[in-house]
């Protein structure tokens, strides 16, 4: 197969195209949010000190958005950010980003682990075999050089996004989750 | 002879589950790429672009897609599908239609959403017109077979 042949996906075309559809994924949870909640854009807007009219561009994906706002915006509904870097197997990004929802979901079916030692607890406990290859470096770089070391560098990753950690709700079964297709 | 319709797929082939597709014609009614292709480059497209990877992933978001089920217009709309959003103040519609193209074994279950047709619009609510005009050419026979051929699969 030639290179040229190497159909790539739509956010391969820019950084902003990259950004664009992360925010998306972004923006979507924070809707998801204040539907649970509930709570309006003008009460939002009241949370954040800024004008509804700001509030509406933001989930509206109009203008730049920047790590700040994003904090901001999360904090406000009670939620935290992780920017998480990971190698899909798809250097080539022919497609695109994983939805930052298909993180948050995993993390919550795993039990929500706070730290490494949750974790290893995890795998270690629950035998979980895929765990192993998904986290397999993680964990073994844990094993060598403790906690506070073992999360950086392992991650040969050129792209980012950010996903939400929420610390409200249950932990649902996958099959009862509304959030997947029927 | 040359070919009345064609179809070009708008996401990855290799996806296993779901694929977006624009209808490709002369006709009036057939607008769909038309318009998405004037979008390129603007935050229109971007959005359009996201949900058709949302929904290709499987996530539920009925503000910026969904189907009509049995209950609404009696059921004659079942298989439409429409992907919306908003831009200078008009809400905006990109009506299609789902199938199940491929008919081998694992794979027919993989369903294609064929967009046709462009809608704006000030009113939120569904103009029923637009859901008779996909319906009348999600039936035709050339638009069936222009798609079954496209994911023909080979013996």
């Amino acid at each position: 197969m030639s290179i040229k042949s190497i159909k790539k996906h739509w956010t391969e075309r820019s950084i902003k195209d990259y950004l664009f559809r992360i925010v998306v994924d972004f923006t979507a949870q924070l809707e998801s949010k204040m539907e649970s909640l509930p709570i309006s854009r003008d009460e939002l807007s009241k949370r954040l000190h800024v004008s509804k009219g700001r509030v509406s561009q933001v989930l509206n994906h109009g203008g730049n958005i920047t790590l700040d706002t994003i904090v901001q915006y999360a904090r406000a509904l009670g939620m935290k950010v992780s920017i998480v870097a990971y190698d899909d197997n798809d250097p080539d990004n022919k497609k695109g980003p994983i939805n930052s929802e298909i993180f948050k979901m995993s993390w919550e079916h795993l039990g929500k682990p706070r730290d490494f030692w949750a974790m290893q607890d995890i795998v270690t406990t629950k035998n979980i075999s895929a765990a192993n290859v998904t986290f397999g470096r993680r964990i073994e770089d844990f094993k060598i050089f403790g906690p506070k070391q073992s999360s950086s560098g392992n991650v040969a990753a050129w792209s980012a996004f950010f996903a939400i950690e929420s610390f409200a709700g249950n932990n649902k079964p996958f099959e009862d989750d509304k959030r997947l297709p029927s | 002879m040359t070919e009345k319709y064609k179809i070009k797929l708008i996401t990855s082939r290799d996806h296993s589950r779901r694929a977006v597709a624009f209808l490709i014609s002369s006709e009036e009614n057939i607008t769909a790429k038309s318009v998405f292709d004037s979008l390129k480059n603007t935050k229109s497209e971007r959005i359009l672009l996201s949900w058709f990877d949302a929904w290709v992933d499987g996530l539920k978001n009925d503000n910026w897609y969904h189907g009509w089920n049995q209950t609404q217009y009696t059921g004659r709309y079942v298989r439409c599908f429409v992907f919306k959003y908003r831009e200078k103040r008009l809400e905006q519609r990109f009506y299609g239609f789902l199938c199940n193209p491929k008919t081998k074994l694992p794979d027919q279950g993989f369903q294609l959403c064929v967009l046709i047709r462009h809608g704006s619009k000030s009113q939120w609510e569904t103009d029923e017109n637009d859901l008779r005009i996909v319906e009348e050419i999600r039936t035709r026979p050339a638009v069936q077979k222009v798609i079954y051929d496209y994911f023909k699969e080979k013996p």
